[in-house]
């Protein structure tokens, strides 16, 4: 019952480490009506504790390193981190930069990553999709 | 202050009186690399860039303008964030954090030739 | 006496798109001081920018991926003047053309987060819908949504086709009626008014005391914009452009600077396509930067960027600075802050349209 209903809608929590603000404009266009996420129950929320899937974008920055993992703490379990975008995925673009950690997977462990610089919305909202079938296996897994 | 500092915040102080007043665009600090820095202070006015250059000790205390204009503050205290130098009454901890490395855009001295 | 207390807002938080903190010191509802500290985002882009000279003009793209297109046109205007060079007529109208269509994305994005944060969703995803005909176009013209990379020191790196132009002449007009809709629907509307009008004051002489610039400064009564003198894309060539500004220097007045702003940009690209001849595109750069210094300045849709670049007869640079527009506006919100009621920060802060990867670098 809980999987069911929980897997129908899965709550979004958005965090820029330090990206450019190309991809969380597309994670905004996500959110708005030609890509409309909404559609698979999923809905923007600025709270981690309400929130089930993290999007990730930025190569993280020393100083948000700390409130990157302060935020994955204050989500409850079980939840699935997205890394969205190159720079988020293995930090390329900054590569010359000397305050990244070069990538979220450094800091916090990322069950998805999305590829491109900045990542397409058609490519983020596969990966919510896929994440949604690893969220809901997650679930089954903290319910037995 | 030094002879030089007192003449920078007075042409300034003149140029913030100015009719039409100029806009401040920003303060450049850039590492000559011998110890000393550039300063150029940018202003728009009457529709074109002029600025003021001066050279800096790494140890000078400068004066800052942030009394003149307040868009100041911010510009200063990258620098001082950037460069490790020093304004009056200024603080840093603008855009680093301690994990950061410090004073990141200094760059290596020139090699001098020794006189052997 | 009331007491005061302090309530934080953010580094993440639902009114910001970007991690920025805000210390708000607060006595009942009125805020009297606020505290603000940056540096989330900072990458440092300065000294990854001096690395090389042309890997530079992709990688200045990434200092913001709002106002990308400008960011990389004033670098390679900075380049040029560098190097003693001058872009092609067909070059400069590209520029402009794709420049005003990133303005359009960028104010419509603006528009929407302000409408947003009054709680006014509707209106959002009508702004959002419109962005999205421009941001679909902008693909169809340069490759990607957001990142154009188009430009090259000397031009542009690609032509922009026939068929190309009539496409964006044809999406103009398929946009204006709509825009000129939502124009009035910000002009008469009750709810918009009511949470924007005399709230976040900031007079002339504060605007130009904490060196604001773009819709910023225009909606406090200066009628400031790089457009006129900066670029060489606008005036030279004939184009007509007249600063649009507001006197009461209100949340209202920077939103109505932002939504006059995009009508004319339309009108704006619709010249520049008209001005458009056939010719050559890319005067191509040949050796290194050499050991001088130049500026050059555009109009981001924030408002003056500026970039100032040394150059050491080498493939690396000696220095870069950039002068975002974000520095100077985003900072003023303290001084438009002071007694305003709690409820009201948010909209103050998204009124500068603060862009915190710009601040940061």
């Amino acid at each position: 019952m809980r999987e069911d209903a929980a897997t129908r809608s899965p709550w979004i929590l958005h965090f820029d480490t330090g990206s450019c603000n190309g991809c969380d404009l597309e994670v905004w266009a996500l959110l708005t009506p030609r890509y409309d996420v909404e559609r698979f129950g999923m809905v923007n929320k600025a709270n981690p504790k309400h929130a089930d899937i993290l999007l990730i974008t930025g190569p993280v920055t020393k100083k948000s390193e700390q409130r990157l993992i302060n935020l994955y703490n204050q989500t409850p379990d079980p939840k699935l981190v997205i890394a969205c975008g190159d720079c988020a995925s293995n930090g390329v673009p900054f590569l010359d930069c000397y305050n990244v950690c070069m990538g979220v997977d450094k800091v916090i462990p990322v069950d998805l990553y999305v590829p491109g610089c900045s990542c397409r919305p058609e490519a983020i909202m596969d990966a919510v999709v896929k994440g949604i079938g690893m969220w809901k296996k997650k679930v089954e897994e903290a319910d037995r | 202050m030094s002879a030089a500092e007192i003449d920078l915040r007075k042409k300034l102080e003149r140029m913030s009186l100015k009719s039409p007043r100029p806009r401040l665009i920003d303060v450049i600090a850039a590492d000559r690399r011998d110890g000393t820095y550039d300063l150029i202070y940018v202003f728009h006015h009457e529709g074109a860039i002029v600025d003021h250059r001066y050279v800096v000790n790494e140890d000078d205390d400068i004066t800052s303008i942030a009394d003149l204009y307040a868009g100041a503050l911010c510009m200063e205290r990258e620098i001082i964030d950037m460069y490790g130098l020093k304004f009056n009454g200024v603080t840093g901890g603008f855009l680093l954090d301690p994990s950061s490395p410090k004073n990141p855009l200094r760059q290596p001295r020139k090699e001098v030739a020794k006189d052997v | 006496m009331s007491r005061t207390s302090v309530i934080p807002f953010g580094p993440q938080h639902a009114a910001f798109l970007e991690p920025f903190h805000l210390k708000l010191q607060v006595e009942e509802e009125v805020v009297v001081g606020a505290e603000m500290s940056f540096g989330y985002n900072h990458r440092g882009m300065e000294y990854a920018m001096a690395q090389d000279f042309k890997r530079t003009q992709f990688l200045c793209e990434r200092v913001c991926g709002i106002c990308s297109f400008h960011h990389s046109s004033a670098y390679v205007q900075t380049m040029e003047r560098l190097f003693g060079i001058e872009a092609p007529e067909r070059a400069k109208l590209v520029r402009m053309i794709m420049m005003e269509a990133q303005r359009l994305t960028s104010h419509l994005l603006a528009l929407g987060h302000i409408a947003e944060t009054v709680g006014y969703e509707n209106m959002f995803m009508q702004f959002f819908r419109e962005r999205e005909e421009v941001m679909t176009l902008v693909n169809r013209i340069s490759g990607g949504r957001v990142h154009y990379s188009m430009n090259a020191i000397g031009g542009i790196r690609k032509d922009v086709t026939y068929e190309g132009l009539k496409d964006i002449g044809e999406t103009m007009d398929r946009l204006e009626p709509r825009l000129l809709d939502l124009r009035s629907i910000v002009r008469k509307d009750r709810t918009l008014r009511k949470r924007l009008i005399g709230v976040g004051v900031l007079s002339k002489e504060a605007a130009f005391d904490w060196c604001t610039v773009g819709p910023t400064s225009r909606g406090s009564g200066l009628p400031h914009d790089i457009r006129l003198t900066g670029f060489d894309g606008y005036g030279v060539n004939g184009v007509k452009f007249r600063p649009i500004y507001y006197d009461e220097g209100d949340c209202y007045a920077r939103t109505m600077v932002r939504m006059d702003e995009v009508i004319q940009s339309v009108d704006l690209i619709r010249q520049g396509i008209n001005l458009m001849r056939d010719g050559p595109f890319l005067n191509a750069v040949k050796g290194n930067p050499p050991a001088a210094d130049a500026y050059g300045r555009v109009e981001a849709p924030r408002g003056e960027l500026m970039y100032w670049v040394r150059g050491k007869n080498e493939v690396q640079l000696d220095r870069i600075k950039l002068r975002t527009p974000a520095l100077v506006n985003v900072p003023a919100v303290s001084a438009m802050i002071k007694g305003a009621r709690v409820a009201d920060v948010g909209p103050i802060t998204v009124s500068v349209d603060p862009c915190i990867c710009c601040t940061d670098r």
